[in-house]
């Protein structure tokens, strides 16, 4: 009789590895531009080395090792002294050489860790067992008439290799430390994390387990994951298969599988025989890497400020809520720009509030993504000159929004803007006093409620006195004004 | 010049001197070298390629350099280029079928330095496929004959360029020496042949066999010779990360002809048994000839080289495997076409390449997998520190080491070539030098008794080439084994 | 332990280092006795490294290549207890090159060798499992 468990007892054990293209100008090993493997013409970005043509050899491109080693450091990685390649051979038509430069036993990076956040709010530490350098491989695309066709555009592109402990235990775990750590890449500059492009891209190992189990058990390989939303989804159907195999007393089978996004379902790539024989060896065309400490501490000297450690200060030394700084640290880009405002004399709560407001809200309107938000037709210079306008009086809100308006499509300059249209704010205490005496003069009826104990209707007041000021009137002065004479 | 017949076997520093001065034009000197090609390439099968228009219009360029006052050191020196190396354009096969058609759209570092100093080049050499083999006679193609006994050898791999140099068909020529490519040939025709130190010249287009072994290196018919080439090809390539960042001395100025005091190591081992002994008595005789030139003799022991068989033809093999695995059929070369691609795949290199070459993949393949790793990869690298050693302490004593370069004189074609392993064996002197890493030269030092040259070998410290060259060169003056052989156009 | 995809091996035995089955490692130690490599153990690598062979060479390369690993067994007698292993002779270490972008070929140039072309790209038979 097979022996029921309860679906409580299995105990998901998922680890990750991931591939990451680094956002180099030249391949890992040679001089060939980089370019987008997907946009680009076939064939367009390849040189001698990357085609693999007999007798090229190999040169390492010291940025891709920095920006591994910084990824390294930012997952709390130690980076080992010797840094050495190896080959890995395997036959694919993709593979230029019938080998892939690699590293084995002396990788980049070794045991990191990332904390990702639960749904509870409590902290999981995931940690990463390795990073190692690698050359990307060219693209298969199948044709009609059985045929297959290869692109070695993609082909030595550099390529690190994340791959963390199993200490994921669901699907929604992964997610979270995926997300992290495309958050993370992202944030070093070093790759793009558009997964559609496949510039990054995340295998995941799955097993089941029980509280009492000696041994592990057999586990499945789930490749081709196009998207962070397929993997969960991936993993949460490849769980609820083991565990029905399981619970019918069947065996699972060693297998690498795929994700039918279509179907919303595994399916089984190919069944794994025997372990793959990779005939690892030393490079002999490469000497070994020395990473000294001097230079582990060059490059960590590099690594911007991580977004939790600067949402914390923006917290701590600017005064600003939870929810703006973690607005303002959700892209790089974004803490740059409002760090920029800041130097330009701007207040923090008043920066925060006009990019998080206004600029946001503008940048929704206009389709652009927040990271972007460096490359607007105005930089954080003007941006400060608009504000120090709001703060000084010389423009209300409204009015400032209109110039922000103007400022993004024509990059003038916010001064200018306001010279030009006429639209300064007025505080000429004459004109707004006339202004006023001329509204009061119309408005006899609702001068007399207020008089009456209507004091709410000052706004509607204001409102008439701003209309006669064309939206211009400093709104402090107006009200000054009217509760002057409406007081006496 | 009347006398065109003889300019083929001039030295190069007389034929620039002649180039030089007008006597004789590049485009003179190339058809004579081309018509000896013509005369005698029937008969020994050198060229694996030739491309006389090439060369000709080559040697109008170096012509017209002379005239300008812009010609290179080597303008219009007929050089052969072994078809181990890159050529822009021209068909580069290394030997094999595999390749049969593959024009690169680059040429080797080497190449291109020898191209910038003007020289010519009638086309391309036979050699043992990949660079695999003693005898030439593994080229895919054809095999090539020794100019002293057309029934036998050149030796190999680089047995084209040697028997092209010995038979005046070319001034010199390009080879590459992995366990003894450049200079068991060198010896078997019986000219001067130089393995540089690994990553003295670039490895940059020249078609990989073992990486951490293959050296490009010269082979001419004077010590001479050798220095002006080895001074074109040195130096620091930034496209090979092998190549060693190291200032190129002057060649020529080492050759001073005197080598008073120095320390030669002879490594008594290496006169065992297996030694032919007509080779054990004209190395001996060469020995003493140092030694009455002024240097001073010692004994040196090299205890590992008896393992550097099976230590290089563990590791190059394995790293062969590696570096062959990029012939698929898919990007280049010949495909065998069956149906589906992994069948495609296997018979496109079981067809392609020949027995030797697939031999040495399945032993490559064999020692790096992962259970046999440590057991022959992993002890073999071992063993090659050991060897190194021995020579790293050998040079604390001694300037540098003569031994023999082969321990027979050239085989019969056909000889041995149903047993590798005995094959192998006769490589025991040129590999110590190979997996150390550092330099041997070939020097002709007598003949046996059916006429064939023998060779005995000079070994240096890494970067030792010109102290080398210059024993050499003082050894060659003093002697008079660098002949013609006895061949009628 | 959750095991490396690659060393998935590594479940079996671990052995300085590297990951071997039992008997891979039982074969380390057998060394002892003379090298024999049957014709089965020849098709096996001759699959791992994609060559065709026929029946007659199986039956050739058995025999050589058993002759070349006996010989190349003394090596075993050799004490290199505590002795580096020499990937490469050099003195070299660190060599790299600044992230700076060079010439590409012309697709016309990438494919100009190719066996078998369309559209720019190489052409091989659709890839089906081995």
């Amino acid at each position: 009789m097979v022996h029921c468990r309860a679906m409580s007892d299995w105990i998901p054990v998922i680890g990750l590895e991931v591939h990451a293209e680094l956002e180099t100008g030249s391949k890992m090993f040679s001089p060939c531009p980089v370019v987008d493997s997907v946009e680009a013409a076939p064939n367009s970005a390849v040189d001698v080395v990357s085609l693999g043509l007999p007798g090229t050899l190999p040169v390492i491109n010291r940025r891709a090792m920095e920006y591994g080693m910084m990824v390294g450091l930012a997952l709390n990685c130690e980076i080992p002294p010797v840094n050495r390649f190896d080959r890995k051979s395997y036959f694919y038509p993709d593979l230029p050489k019938g080998y892939q430069i690699s590293q084995y036993e002396h990788p980049l990076a070794i045991n990191g860790h990332v904390d990702i956040g639960l749904a509870d709010g409590r902290c999981k530490r995931i940690r990463v067992r390795r990073a190692h350098m690698e050359e990307d491989t060219g693209k298969l695309t199948h044709v009609a008439g059985g045929f297959s066709l290869v692109d070695y555009n993609r082909a030595g592109v550099p390529l690190l290799e994340i791959v963390t402990e199993p200490d994921l235990a669901s699907a929604a775990e992964a997610e979270a430390f995926a997300r992290d750590l495309r958050a993370i890449l992202r944030w070093l500059g070093v790759n793009s994390g558009d997964m559609s492009k496949g510039v990054l891209r995340f295998e995941a190992n799955v097993s089941l387990r029980q509280p009492d189990d000696p041994d592990l058990r057999t586990r499945t390989e789930i490749k081709n994951l196009n998207s962070i939303r397929h993997m969960t989804r991936a993993i949460e159907s490849e769980l609820r298969r083991q565990r029905r195999l399981y619970e019918k007393g069947e065996e699972l089978r060693q297998a690498t599988l795929g994700w039918d996004e279509d179907a919303q379902r595994i399916v089984v790539q190919r069944y794994k025989e025997r372990a793959d024989e990779y005939r690892y060896f030393p490079e002999p065309d490469l000497p070994v890497v020395e990473v000294s400490e001097a230079w582990v501490h060059e490059v960590r000297a590099r690594i911007p400020e991580m977004p939790a450690a600067r949402r914390q200060r923006f917290m701590d030394e600017q005064g600003l809520q939870a929810a703006d700084a973690q607005q303002l640290t959700s892209e790089r880009a974004v803490a740059d720009f409002y760090e920029a405002v800041l130097e330009s004399g701007i207040e923090a709560q008043v920066a925060a509030n006009w990019i998080c407001g206004a600029l946001f809200a503008l940048m929704n309107a206009r389709e652009t993504p927040r990271e972007t938000i460096g490359e607007l037709r105005f930089g954080a210079a003007a941006f400060a000159a608009l504000l120090r306008m709001v703060v000084d009086g010389t423009l209300n809100r409204g009015t400032a929004t209109a110039v922000l308006e103007a400022m993004w499509e024509s990059g003038a300059d916010p001064q200018q803007i306001v010279r030009e249209r006429g639209l300064a704010q007025i505080s000429d205490s004459d004109v707004i006093e006339e202004t006023v005496d001329q509204v009061l003069a119309q408005q006899v009826q609702l001068v007399e409620r207020y008089r009456a104990g209507e004091t709410k209707l000052l706004g509607a007041l204001m409102g008439q006195a701003m209309k006669a000021l064309r939206g211009q009137g400093n709104p402090a002065a107006v009200r000054q004004a009217l509760q002057q004479r409406l007081d006496v | 010049m009347d006398d065109l017949a003889d300019v083929t076997f001039l030295g190069t520093g007389d034929t620039l001197k002649l180039l030089r001065e007008g006597q004789l034009s590049a485009v003179e000197l190339t058809q004579a070298y081309l018509e000896r090609s013509e005369a005698m390439d029937p008969q020994l099968r050198a060229w694996l390629s030739f491309t006389p228009e090439l060369a000709l219009a080559a040697a109008e360029r170096a012509d017209q350099a002379y005239r300008d006052g812009t010609a290179g050191p080597l303008a219009g020196i007929p050089l052969g280029i072994k078809d181990v190396f890159s050529t822009r354009g021209i068909e580069t096969t290394c030997g094999s079928n595999i390749l049969r058609g593959y024009r690169p759209p680059f040429s080797a570092t080497v190449v291109e330095r020898l191209e910038a100093a003007g020289a010519v080049f009638p086309g391309k050499l036979n050699m043992d496929e990949f660079a695999m083999g003693s005898t030439t006679a593994n080229s895919g193609y054809f095999p090539t004959h020794n100019p002293w006994d057309l029934a036998r050898v050149p030796g190999g791999s680089s047995g084209g360029s040697a028997a092209a140099v010995a038979a005046g068909m070319v001034a010199g020529a390009l080879g590459s020496d992995t366990g003894g490519s450049i200079r068991q040939p060198g010896a078997f025709c019986g000219i001067p042949a130089l393995k540089p130190s690994y990553g003295r010249c670039s490895r940059h287009g020249l078609i990989a066999f073992g990486s951490s072994l293959d050296c490009p290196g010269p082979m001419a018919r004077s010590v001479e010779d050798l220095a002006r080439l080895l001074q074109v090809i040195a130096g620091h390539d930034p496209r090979d990360a092998t190549s060693l960042p190291a200032e190129v001395p002057d060649y020529l100025a080492a050759l001073t002809g005197d080598i008073r005091g120095l320390k030669v190591g002879i490594p008594e081992a290496y006169f065992g048994e297996g030694l032919q002994p007509e080779v054990e008595r004209a190395v001996r005789a060469a020995i003493a000839q140092l030694e009455e030139l002024g240097a001073e003799l010692r004994p040196v022991d090299l205890p590992h080289s008896e393992h550097s068989v099976a230590t290089y033809y563990i590791i190059a093999p394995a790293e062969a495997s590696a570096n062959l695995a990029r012939y698929d059929g898919v990007r280049y070369g010949q495909r065998v076409e069956r149906e589906g691609m992994w069948p495609t795949w296997r018979a496109t290199r079981g067809e392609g390449f020949g027995a030797e070459v697939k031999r040495r993949i399945m032993i490559g393949t064999y020692v790096l997998s992962a259970g046999y790793y440590d057991a022959w990869y992993g002890k073999a690298q071992a063993v090659r520190t050991l060897i190194k050693r021995d020579f790293d302490e050998a040079f604390r004593e001694v300037d540098l080491i003569a031994a023999p370069t082969t321990p027979t004189t050239a085989f019969r074609l056909g000889e041995n070539s149903d047993d590798p392993l005995q094959m192998y064996l006769q490589d025991i002197f040129t590999l110590p030098p190979s997996l150390a890493g550092i330099v041997g030269l070939n020097l002709p030092c007598g003949f046996d008794d059916q006429g064939l040259p023998i060779g005995f070998q000079l070994i240096a410290p890494s970067l030792g080439e010109a102290l080398a060259l210059r024993v050499g060169h003082a050894y060659e003056q003093a002697t008079d084994w660098q002949r013609r052989p006895p061949l009628h156009a | 332990m959750h095991v490396n995809p690659r060393r998935e091996f590594c479940k079996l035995r671990i052995h300085k280092g590297r990951c071997y089955t039992a008997g891979q490692v039982n074969c380390i130690y057998r060394l002892g006795s003379p090298m024999e490599l049957t014709p089965e153990a020849v098709r096996e690598i001759a699959a791992l490294a994609r060559l065709d062979l026929d029946e007659a060479e199986v039956t050739l390369f058995a025999e050589q290549l058993s002759a070349c690993l006996d010989h190349f067994r003394k090596l075993q007698e050799v004490n290199s207890d505590d002795v580096e292993p020499t990937a490469s002779v050099l003195p070299l270490r660190n060599v790299l090159r600044a992230d700076e972008v060079g010439a590409a070929l012309t697709p016309n140039e990438v494919i100009a060798n190719a066996p078998d072309a369309e559209d720019f790209q190489f052409r091989v038979s659709a890839v089906l499992e081995d």
